[in-house]
């Protein structure tokens, strides 16, 4: 049986591992398909690429296919999220220095009330200067949220490639970075900086990347594309496993994928995080998710909540902005690609986001389905339907 | 008309002297090379470049994307340059490894020509620098089988053909190459010695 060949497009980050594992323990081959990955040294690069159809289909910030949907940016295209590649897994850290003085007025890994407190009383005295690595991200998207109360010129952000944030921190350019793992590890390593919080506790399922896809390339072909979903579902599930924490670091630290050590990228995948270079400890019980149709169902209500969060930062008007990030969400496409798999999938294509505290079972076909806890630091509600 | 102004951001000093080159064979004189630097918002808006060259393989991409999209046009130093009339040479730019920013207002007739000269050669680099590769691994690969005979015609008072014989046999019958046979020979008798 000859294989179909697809392309994919990635950056070097611990959640680019669904491809990654799709690609290395054979699931896209079992599914038909010959993936061939290829790694980039930034989103712009996978922006371009994905416009100019170089590839069809790439591990993208969410934010950054709401973009291009929206014609945001130099080179538009519609591009659709049929999958969500992960929940969370980013981190803020700030400099030491900074870091003890926010402990110091009560901030603590994991309560991010406590910490956005301590970090508005702080902008009142010195502005706050964050670096991120893409204006277009759930990075930014999570921390504006975070700091909703800090005036706005008191929220500075810098654009820099994760490589770089640290140097630019050192070089005491910024005071803090928010940034996908392994890179927030990476600083701790370094020793310049303290975590402050895992991104999951300001929303404890933000869809952080997606698989993003042209859809022009998926409605003229479906069934590549729903190959591809499956074998990265069985990925996700395989992720999932306690044998794939053996594996799963060795591949990704690979010279192809990740290039770096294997320890650091351990971190993400356990939730059990080094928070100083003196061996401080702090779990993350939400962490990096990549497993099944809770966590990679791509909620209307989601898009709508990243569109309502980005409208005004993007000048773009909030009915633009929802109606095209919840028209390039497909649960059509992610119901239609797994229907062969009988999963227990939500009934719904939209919830209300931040209702859940904990795990939940949710209206489902086929069984029994449990959402996590989806919810805001602050206990907002975000009601679609509104 | 006003030389270009020509900034070449690229990781790779010898490819970035490469692109020089064929950016003064085409009668461009004011051109600066920008390595790896954390300012380059600031050495951009200080460089005041008409054209911005940098390689895909630079992350900085990213920050440059970022001071591209500068809030009004007048704090923008460039631009990402996108010809939506012609997207065959934005796919060959981004194909040969290579984006072009461009300040405000600077036609398309003047762009054309810096970028066709980079992109060829990029590719001209990126051929020289794969051949380049593939002989030393070709080397390496022979000095690896030369070891690898000395050691079976030692351990086993063979002679060279013998020897060589021998490793290929092994290689055919393991569906190997020689040389990774080779390299697994060398590597053991380092652990056995």
């Amino acid at each position: 049986m000859s294989l179909h060949e697809i392309s994919a497009g990635f950056v070097p980050l611990t959640d680019s591992a669904p491809l990654i594992i799709a690609h290395e323990m054979g699931f896209a081959e079992e599914e038909g398909l010959a993936l061939t990955l290829h790694r980039e040294a930034s989103w712009s690069n996978i922006r371009d690429k994905l416009a100019l159809s170089i590839y069809p289909v790439a591990h993208m910030l969410t934010p950054l296919a709401i973009a291009m949907s929206l014609g945001t940016g130099p080179l538009p295209a519609q591009i659709d999220v049929p999958y969500i590649l992960n929940l969370n897994g980013n981190t803020l850290t700030a400099a030491t220095g900074l870091a003890a003085a926010l402990r110091a007025d009560g901030a603590q890994f994991g309560d991010a009330a406590g910490t956005a407190a301590a970090l508005i009383r702080r902008s009142r005295v010195n502005p706050l200067r964050i670096g991120v690595p893409f204006a277009h991200s759930m990075h930014r998207v999570l921390v504006e949220y975070l700091l909703k109360e800090v005036e706005p010129q008191a929220l500075r952000f810098t654009i820099a490639p994760p490589p770089l944030l640290t140097d630019v921190l050192a070089a005491g350019e910024i005071d803090m970075v928010m940034v996908g793992e392994p890179w927030g590890s990476f600083a701790v390593d370094r020793g310049e900086v303290e975590m402050l919080l895992a991104g999951a506790a300001i929303w404890s399922a933000a869809p952080e990347k997606a698989l993003g896809v042209r859809r022009d390339w998926h409605e003229a072909n479906p069934e590549v594309h729903d190959a591809l979903l499956r074998a990265l579902h069985r990925a996700g599930e395989w992720l999932a496993r306690p044998e794939a924490l053996d594996l799963t670091p060795g591949i990704l630290a690979r010279a192809e994928y990740l290039n770096c050590a294997e320890e650091p990228i351990e971190r993400a995948l356990t939730g059990r995080y080094l928070l100083d270079s003196g061996g401080r400890i702090g779990i993350v019980p939400h962490g990096m998710r990549f497993e099944g149709p809770a966590v990679c169902f791509p909620w209307k209500s989601g898009a709508g909540w990243i569109a309502s969060r980005i409208s005004k930062p993007w000048g773009v008007r909030l009915g633009d902005a929802r109606r095209v990030a919840e028209d390039a969400f497909r649960p059509d496409l992610y119901r239609r690609a797994l229907a062969e798999l009988a999963l227990p999938m939500p009934t719904a294509s939209s919830k209300v986001e931040g209702q859940l505290q904990s795990p939940t079972p949710c209206a489902a076909e086929r069984g029994e389905l449990i959402l996590g806890p989806d919810s805001f630091f602050d206990g907002h509600l975000f009601d679609p339907s509104a | 008309m006003k030389d270009l102004h020509i900034v070449v951001v690229d990781l790779d000093r010898d490819r970035a002297l490469m692109i020089v080159d064929g950016l003064r064979d085409e009668g461009h004189a004011r051109i600066t090379v920008v390595g790896d630097t954390v300012g380059l918002a600031r050495r951009l808006t200080e460089l005041q470049p008409d054209i911005v060259l940098i390689d895909l393989e630079n992350p900085n991409r990213d920050t440059l994307t970022e001071i591209a999209t500068a809030a009004t046009p007048d704090e923008r130093p460039v631009a990402m340059f996108v010809d939506r009339s012609d997207t065959s040479m934005m796919t060959a730019a981004v194909e040969a490894g290579v984006s072009a920013y461009v300040v405000d207002g600077l036609r398309k007739d003047r762009i054309r020509p810096v970028l066709e000269t980079a992109i060829a050669r990029f590719h001209t680099f990126a051929r020289l620098r794969n051949e380049l590769e593939a002989t030393k691994a070709a080397l390496a690969e022979r000095k690896t089988i030369d070891r690898a005979k000395g050691i079976l015609m030692k351990a086993r008072g063979v002679s060279e053909e013998e020897a060589y014989a021998l490793l290929r046999k092994t290689a055919m019958d393991q569906g190997k190459r020689i040389g990774e046979v080779a390299e697994g020979l060398v590597t053991a008798a380092g652990l056995l010695s």
